[in-house]
């Protein structure tokens, strides 16, 4: 802010002197009868787009609305150079002194948003460059050392004289003349089509400036018709001073302009509770009238999820609000006090924090509704991830199976064969041999059978189908390394989904304790409330679980969610974990 | 001594039915269901069923609930199941009233010959058979303030092999010491538990697992 401050101080101080060295170009000029006029006709527009310019580039840095200002204001500052007697600075101004009327209607297209909209507003921009700027150069390169065309015996010799041709040069003369009176109507009805597709807030922002703006392009349409016609002097320099005195006032009428769309924040909260109120807009792009309101086109919103603790975009993505110096700041928009969205916007919208918070809130309803929509996506794309998952997780299980079989069980039999064989070629001529390698094809044999059950356990346990919650829990708690005291089980049977994610959820849950928590102790329990099953596994350890530290508890919470139920973790330090899961029992 | 066999693995049968008859024990009847053992048994009256807890239809604990409704039906006939689970349950659900007559064993047991012999010889004379491995699970149990850890080593030995429903005499054979010896040690883990002494060896092995149960 400090580097951009100095930087524009910089360029009206540019503006200052430009102005001044103008001056003495003017009041040297031996042409110029009244010099006071001609000084009094450069410096006030000009000084007048400068300076308003810089300060609303100053208010807002990131609307070129203010730059294109100082930009009209310093082009207006070069056009007393075509009444330089240095043949150089004349022949410099004849392709300079209407480089001010295209930037101005640059200005007047892109106003307000800083830039133009649309492809057909550049084609009509070179059109104006075209006419204005590269005719005129044309009219005087072809009109001869004495600038017939142009009537000014007076002038310096024209430097760019390079080829005589009278009749050319009154042909690029009529046609730029007349090129400007077509492009300078374009421009009106473009204006007044903008002005009235807009709200009534941006109206009355635009208001000032279009009208001025308007007033003041016709009149010029109106000055080169009274050139074109060779009307008389008196009434040409009226229609001059009446443009000039015009466009002087523009710059103050975009300051006006630009004050209103930004200070007038009740004005933008009205407009915007308007527009959510009509029932036609039902799809209406909420964020998109924000942004207008107040004009930050990156204007994005983060919507709460209480039930996650986490905000997420439109998309349903997971988001983070803007840190302090990332050049973006959040607003919260609160209905009833309740948390709706974040509303995050360009740092420069910075001291606007009020406004915002009173547009955000009163679009909080709304985006209510958004929220909503915002959830589901969220939802979809919480399903997806934990769908990858579960596939993942599947994956890697059969591996371990896979794995166990062939270290475990199959390593055994194998063994168990050979010694069998051994046993088999030894029997008749050592049978004692025979018979400690029998022994042995046994233990293998009890060793791979052990290596089984425990396997087949794992994958599913047999007790938990046959004989349901309790007694499966009985059975976890009763292997369990760290003492358990198995609280109050459900004697129904529970439908077998629940049963099965309840089971894992506390198996997952000794695991963990047995493995991190140091505990001494572990209480599990399952109760039945309102139809849900709630299960809760709680250590004495040293706490520091988390859901994102394993794969271990992220299976869970997707077998879980798969459900439809919740999981939740609570790890205090040195006091311990609880894990607890809430099933919907749904037969 | 008589037995019925149901077992629905053919080849598990046949070799279940080869060692019983080895061992003396007479094989009256061959199940590969519970419909069909109940049938059986009503026919037979044999002293033994021994049955798989897991038979077709179910596939699930029908060996179980077969048994159940054997020594429901018929007192004097003894049950001994065979399962693949190390689960206490399954045990204490077939023991908990009256361990009389009543075995529950991990099927590997049948390849043990002789113990396995005579578990099904303790269990047809009205005695108790209850796996080594599920009781070492029961007594493995780690307890907030174990009361399991006043015992002395030999006294959990003993203590073990009381739930597996061994004699007095089986246990200091076992053990190799006298059999005052494991009198002295059962009044001791008796005491230090805190439960009534009871003389009867298949009485005390309910008594014992009530207690390991809780």
């Amino acid at each position: 802010m400090k580097s951009l401050r100095f930087a524009l101080i910089f360029i009206g101080a540019v503006g200052v002197v430009v102005g001044l060295l103008m001056l003495t170009v003017i009041f040297s000029s031996e042409r110029e009868e009244v010099p006071v006029i001609d000084a009094f006709l450069t410096l006030v527009p000009s000084w007048s787009f400068i300076g308003t310019g810089l300060f609303a580039w100053w208010r807002r840095p990131n609307n070129r609305t203010g730059m294109l200002m100082v930009l009209v204001g310093f082009t207006w500052l070069l056009v007393p150079l075509q009444l330089s007697d240095s043949p150089a600075l004349f022949g410099v101004s004849m392709f300079t002194s209407n480089i001010s009327w295209v930037m101005l209607a640059y200005l007047l297209l892109a106003f307000p948003a800083g830039r133009l909209e649309s492809p057909w507003h550049r084609w009509l921009m070179l059109g104006f460059v075209l006419d204005a700027v590269v005719l005129v150069a044309l009219t005087g390169v072809f009109s001869g050392p004495e600038l017939e065309t142009w009537d000014c015996s007076d002038c310096p010799k024209n430097p760019v004289s390079i080829w005589e041709s009278p009749d050319l040069a009154r042909l690029f003369d009529s046609m730029a003349a007349i090129g400007g009176v077509i492009l300078l109507v374009i421009l009106v009805v473009v204006l007044v089509r903008r002005y009235r597709s807009l709200g009534s807030v941006n109206r009355s922002a635009i208001r000032p400036v279009l009208s001025v703006g308007a007033l003041t392009v016709l009149l010029i349409g109106v000055l080169i018709s009274t050139q074109a016609l060779d009307l008389s002097d008196t009434i040409t320099q009226v229609v001059f001073v009446i443009t000039v005195g015009l466009i002087s006032a523009i710059p103050f009428a975009f300051l006006v302009g630009l004050l209103r769309s930004r200070f007038s924040a009740a004005g933008a909260v009205s407009e915007l509770i308007s527009t959510l109120g009509d029932t036609k807009t039902q799809e209406l792009d909420i964020r998109g009238a924000l942004a207008e309101a107040l004009s930050d086109e990156s204007l994005e919103f983060l919507y709460w999820l209480p039930d996650r603790e986490q905000f997420v975009d439109g998309t349903g993505r997971v988001a983070e609000l803007p840190e302090k110096g990332s050049g973006r700041s959040w607003t919260p928009a609160e209905h009833d006090g309740e948390l709706i969205a974040a509303i995050t916007y360009d740092d420069s919208l910075g001291d606007d924090r009020q406004q915002i918070k009173a547009t955000g809130s009163a679009a909080a309803l709304a985006l209510r509704n958004q929220r909503l929509e915002a959830e589901l996506r969220a939802n979809v794309e919480e399903l997806r991830a934990s769908r990858t998952r579960i596939v993942q997780t599947s994956d890697r299980a059969r591996r371990e199976l896979e794995r166990n079989l062939h270290d475990g069980a199959q390593q055994h039999l194998v063994s168990m064969a050979l010694t069998l064989r051994m046993a088999q070629s030894k029997i008749d001529e050592d049978p004692d041999a025979a018979k400690e390698l029998l022994g042995q094809a046994s233990a293998d044999l009890a060793e791979a059978t052990t290596e089984l059950r425990e396997l087949a356990r794992g994958i599913h346990p047999a007790v938990l189908t046959d004989r349901g919650l309790g007694a499966a829990l009985g059975a976890l708690a009763t292997r369990s390394s760290v003492p358990v005291e198995l609280g109050e089980v459900p004697e129904d049977r529970l439908p077998p989904p629940v049963e099965s994610a309840a089971y894992f959820v506390v198996a997952e849950a000794l695991t963990n304790v047995a493995r991190y928590s140091q505990a001494t102790r572990a209480d599990v329990s399952v109760q039945m409330e309102n139809g849900h099953a709630l299960i809760e596994v709680k250590d004495n350890g040293v706490g520091g679980a988390d859901i994102n530290g394993g794969t271990g508890l992220r299976g869970l919470q997707d077998r879980v969610a798969a459900l439809d139920g919740t999981l939740t973790i609570t790890s205090i330090s040195n006091v311990g974990t609880t894990i607890r899961a809430e099933l919907p029992c749904v037969q | 001594m008589r037995a019925v066999i149901a077992e629905d693995s053919v080849l598990l049968r046949e070799g279940i039915a080869r060692l019983l008859a080895d061992g003396g024990i007479e094989v009256v009847g061959q199940s590969g269901d519970g419909e069909d053992l109940l049938r059986k048994v009503r026919a037979h009256k044999p002293d033994i069923a021994i049955v798989d807890i897991r038979m077709p239809p179910t596939n699930t604990d029908e060996g179980l609930v077969a048994a159940k409704t054997i020594r429901a039906e018929n007192p004097e006939v003894s049950v001994l199941v065979l399962s693949q689970y190390i689960e206490e349950s399954y045990a204490l659900d077939l023991l908990a009233d009256n361990a009389e007559g009543v075995g529950y064993l991990l099927k590997d047991r049948v390849s043990d010959l002789d113990n396995f012999l005579d578990a099904v010889r303790r269990v047809a004379g009205g005695g108790s058979a209850l796996d080594p491995e599920v009781v070492s699970h029961m007594l493995g149990r780690r307890r907030v303030d174990d009361p399991l850890d006043a015992l002395s080593e030999r006294e959990r030995a003993v203590l073990a092999l009381m739930a597996e429903g061994r004699s007095n005499k089986a246990i200091a054979e076992a053990l190799v010491v006298t059999g005052s010896t494991v009198e002295k040690h059962v009044t001791n883990i008796f005491d230090k538990l805190d439960l009534d002494a009871t003389p009867v060896d298949h009485r005390r092995v309910l008594a014992v697992l009530k207690y390991l149960e809780n």
